[in-house]
């Protein structure tokens, strides 16, 4: 089997429109800033539009869906299986990112590629199969309208290829339909919806011809056991291995941050029986996770129909659980296996759902859903994957339904994505999360809920520290998903390792919500940079790792700004700013004007939400779009007083030794009639002019008038060198020697005048100075008289 | 018409560059622009912690000198139309030079934070400061000093060119004062001399 060596760097192109394929290849610089996966994803989406994204219909032709591998997919690090989805989301209008942990990923690196670009349309249904270096168009007319497992059942039915599908919801444009990989899925904003709308039900990539190996093997190795280590005593992946993602719902119910009827409330005991804990019991789970999972958050487990089903996430739970009145957790089992089939989000989905039961009971609009009616939700599932009925309004979303029929207020969505199962009134960092994630109300933008609620590090009720945590985790997460590693890893890679992990609790706490900015300094998450680094042979430091998350996040942000999205997009629905008593003991409502502040102002964003041109520069995300200033340089004013006042005093004091001492007379008389010479620093004005008068008197001239031209021009080439000389660091002959001087003139006048200000720094400084100042001390006769006589002349004039 | 020399005897010797080295020599670049006649340069600095070292220790450097203006920039793409003169980071003198800029003064200041000193490549002076030098790394220090030592061993072995050999022999003896003393001015200054000695023969070229 042939070997591939951490990355391809190749980029698969397929062509609908044309039925045409092609190979690109990613820029090594790309690669160094934008990582993988993610990162890389939106940055060939991004140059495909030259900078130009508005305009783009994410159901047309030119919307582009991007798959990439991650860096670490392929190579069995730990938690690695896992792929990007890339492309602009027909739900709200801006980039989609999602990252999944299905068998695609694997396969497609193992393919031979780091990346699959799906462009243009097809007139008929297809599907497309990638094998040994071709890629074959299939007619897919038999497959359209199968559902997401039967349709992975005929195309790939050993299972051991890497597959994506979508059901229904995605061939009738259900805006929020996702596309299915093994038993995972890109779940959100609707790329199932922008597959469906090129006509292609499926891709199934044959892996297995080439073999993954990192560069370097042996670094690759000790890190991955370390990984491996640091997950396999981390509580929170315990208690994920034990009891699923489902297991947020005894702490949510304490803390408040489930929801309860369309959000209205946010806490309910009666939800304790759809709890991981309580279904681990009653369905008898067992793992059933991600390839390469050492946390295995994914569980199967038998519903007393006696069929073996996936059991929900915390998220579907929720949603479909008290957020519409139901307890009832083998109802939220077979809606979940249904929705997987038809291929929605079960998010977007139940939000939808929800909106429209508190719509109908306040009479916006007429519906056959109310709270707690469960027997006509299959129907209506259908109904909306198939366009049919109501369902066919339910599958445009909770956003476009408020605009239609009102109710704006209790629409829970952020930029048109419905948020996920976590009440931000319970979690206010949680609420600054969803307000500013760039996909919407994603809950897993930042996650400060881990923080906030799971492990008690920050108050939730507080807005301090809040915007410093969720910029910090946006840029984690933003690199961790650009490596495609599981995103509940990082729990353990930031909280297992040296030196947090000999921190007491309580001092981690006040670190955190205190000093964010030195508890993140002891923040060690060296498994991350290293495995990339390990991987792929790129150096890579935990603060590249991290700047790279940065440019990733504002690379996504910079992004939907070109798509129309402002600072006005940056809030939470009404309910959660306003309604402030939800059944639980602590009726606060999220403060989240300070947190917004405080958000812009880190992240260096300008008012209107837009990133700083100086920031979009610096991170090298755009080269130059504001003109350069030139810069007039500015003065060292004290330096420049400094050797002013020297040259003057130096100049009075060689016309008063030029009476005086009788090694200086001497040099005149041999120097011409009217000669004069100057002193300055060359580009200021700073100069001093000594005359020889036709009767051999020597006088101080004052300053060099511009246009004047002396005998003998000395210059000092920068004020800097004037110190040099001024404060004795250096002799005038020195300064001559290391061409810190030019000289005008003749060169035998130059040497004149250079032993005329020795003999002059000898009589104004003090001899220690002075031997310091001078080439060689020699010391004149009566030195003390004249130097007394020069220093009166020299101050009186 | 006829050779008094013989064909062995014959070699050529050149030099691109004015070399400024040591205390404060940055100092002079608004001199030696006004010497050419330029006041506006364009500096290109990288934009890297190293860059904005540059940025701060040439903006001072500038300061009461009589330059007109001067912009930075980063790369090539961004230039602004009004310029006289380049100054540019060694970090970017492989893109940056005398041959992207034919027609104004260019001159290289060179960095520490630089992985590969180049001096062969075109610029009109070459400007060694220790203040841009200083912050090195040890082992890059080592490795650097080692490709200098290497380079000019080669070259006084192989070289005919007795300029060459002078050089290089030159820089001998800086590159192993430059280790023993860690002085960075004497590892910069003994990689001009060999690189000059390895433009004689060809080696950079």
């Amino acid at each position: 089997m042939k070997e591939i060596r951490g990355i391809t760097n190749r980029i698969l192109e397929v062509d609908l429109s044309d039925k045409a394929w092609s190979l690109k290849s990613i820029d090594p610089e790309d690669r160094r800033m934008y990582l993988g996966g993610k990162g890389l994803g939106l940055k060939i989406y991004h140059d495909m539009f030259s900078g130009s994204l508005s305009g783009i219909d994410p159901l047309g032709e030119e919307n582009p869906l991007v798959f990439m591998a991650g860096v670490l997919t392929g190579t069995g690090a730990v938690c690695s299986a896992r792929f990007a989805g890339v492309t602009k989301s027909p739900l709200t209008g801006i980039m989609v990112t999602s990252s999944c942990g299905g068998p695609f990923g694997g396969a497609l690196k193992t393919a031979g590629y780091d990346g699959l670009v799906i462009r243009g349309k097809s007139d008929v249904p297809v599907y497309i199969e990638i094998m040994d270096g071709n890629v074959i168009f299939h007619d897919a007319g038999e497959l359209w309208g199968m559902m997401s497992s039967e349709t992975q059942k005929n195309i790939a039915p050993s299972g051991k290829d890497g597959d994506l599908v979508i059901g229904p919801a995605g061939e009738n444009g259900v805006l929020y339909a996702n596309i299915m990989s093994g038993h995972r899925f890109l779940g959100r904003a609707g790329m199932g919806a922008v597959m469906g709308s090129k006509k292609l039900k499926a891709v199934l990539v044959r892996g297995r011809a080439y073999r993954v190996r990192p560069v370097k093997e042996l670094m690759f190795r000790k890190i991955r056991t370390r990984a491996s280590g640091f997950i396999a005593k981390n509580s929170f992946s315990k208690k994920y291995r034990s009891f699923g993602t489902a297991s947020n719902v005894l702490p949510g119910i304490e803390a408040g941050y489930v929801p309860v009827t369309n959000f209205k409330y946010r806490t309910d005991r009666r939800f304790e029986a759809l709890s991981g804990e309580a279904m681990a019991e009653r369905y008898k789970t067992k793992s059933s996770s991600c390839v390469s999972c050492s946390i295995q958050c994914g569980h199967k487990g038998t519903f007393p129909d006696g069929e073996v089903k996936q059991i929900p996430e915390y998220e579907t739970v929720g949603l479909w659980g008290p957020n519409i009145d139901n307890y009832d957790p083998d109802l939220i089992g077979e809606w979940n296996l249904l929705m997987n089939d038809l291929g929605m989000d079960t998010i977007s989905a139940g939000g939808t759902v929800s909106w429209a039961m508190e719509a109908g009971e306040k009479g916006l609009r007429e519906t056959e859903l109310s709270f707690g009616k469960t027997d006509n939700i299959s129907k209506i599932l259908a109904d909306i994957a198939y366009r049919r009925g109501e369902g066919a309004e339910l599958a445009l979303g909770s956003k476009r339904l408020s605009e239609r029929y009102g109710g704006k207020e209790f629409a829970i969505h952020v930029k048109g994505l419905e948020m996920a199962a976590y009440d931000p009134r319970g979690a206010w960092g949680q609420g600054l999360n969803y307000a500013v994630a760039n996909r919407g109300a994603c809950h897993l933008s930042a996650y400060p809920l881990a923080l906030e609620v799971l492990f008690k590090f920050l108050n939730p009720y507080t807005t301090r520290a809040k915007a410093f945590w969720v910029v910090f985790f946006e840029n984690f997460n933003a690199a961790l998903n650009s490596l495609q590693t599981c995103q509940f890893t990082s729990f353990a890679y930031v909280l297992e390792p040296f030196p947090v992990n000999i921190f007491p609790s309580f001092m981690l706490k006040i670190a955190m919500q205190y000093f964010p900015g030195i508890a993140v300094i002891f923040l060690n998450y060296g498994i991350l940079n290293g495995t990339y680094e390990s991987i792929t042979g790129i150096p890579l430091s935990q603060r590249d790792f991290i700047t790279a998350g940065k440019r990733i996040h504002i690379l996504e942000r910079y992004m939907n700004t070109q798509m129309g999205i402002s600072a006005k997009d940056d809030t939470l629905p009404a309910r959660f700013l306003t309604e402030a008593d939800t059944g639980h003991p602590v009726k606060k409502t999220v403060d989240l004007g300070p947190m917004l502040k405080d958000y812009y102002r880190i992240k260096g964003y300008d008012r209107s939400g837009k990133p700083d041109s100086r920031v979009l520069r610096k991170l090298g995300i755009v080269d130059s779009t504001e003109k350069i200033k030139s810069v007039k340089p500015g003065r060292k004013f004290f330096k420049e007083l400094y050797v002013k006042m020297m040259l003057f005093v130096v100049g009075r004091a060689i016309s008063a030794a030029a009476a005086v001492d009788p090694g200086i007379k001497k040099e005149f008389e041999k120097l011409p009639g009217n000669f004069s010479f100057s002193l300055g620093v060359a580009g200021t004005d700073l100069s001093m002019k000594v005359v020889k008068d036709k009767n051999g008197a020597v006088k101080y001239a004052g300053r060099l008038k511009t246009g004047e031209n002396p005998a003998l021009k000395l210059e000092l080439k920068s004020l800097e060198a004037a110190m040099m000389l001024f404060t004795f660091r250096e002799s005038t002959a020195t300064s001559l020697s290391r061409d810190r001087i030019t000289a005008d003139g003749n060169i035998p006048e130059a040497c004149a005048v250079v032993r005329i200000l020795n003999i002059v720094e000898i009589y104004l400084l003090p001899k220690v100075i002075a031997e310091l100042a001078v080439k060689r001390y020699v010391s004149p006769e009566n030195k003390h008289k004249n130097r007394v006589e020069i220093y009166l002349k020299t101050l009186l004039g | 018409m006829e050779q008094s020399m013989e064909a062995e005897k014959i070699y050529s010797f050149f030099t691109e560059a004015k070399i400024i080295s040591g205390l404060k020599a940055l100092e002079n670049i608004p001199f030696e622009l006004e010497s050419s006649g330029a006041s506006r340069p364009l500096v290109f600095v990288p934009v890297t912690p190293g860059g904005k070292r540059m940025k701060r220790v040439l903006s001072s450097a500038f300061k009461s000198s009589g330059l007109a203006g001067y912009s930075f920039c980063t790369s090539i793409e961004e230039i602004p139309p009004e310029y006289d003169s380049v100054v540019v980071s060694s970090d970017l003198s492989g893109k940056i030079n005398k041959h992207t800029f034919p027609d104004v003064p260019v001159i290289m200041v060179v960095s520490g934070d630089t992985e590969k000193w180049d001096f062969s490549v075109t610029t009109d002076i070459v400007i060694l400061d220790i203040r841009l030098l200083k912050k090195i790394k040890k082992s890059v220090f080592m490795n650097k000093a080692k490709q200098i030592r290497d380079k000019a061993e080669k070259i006084i072995m192989d070289s005919d060119n007795p300029f060459s050999g002078a050089y290089a022999e030159a820089s001998l003896p800086l590159a192993e004062e430059s280790e023993r003393d860690m002085d960075p001015l004497k590892l910069a200054n003994a990689a001009v001399y060999a690189d000059t000695a390895a433009l004689q023969t060809g080696e950079e070229r």
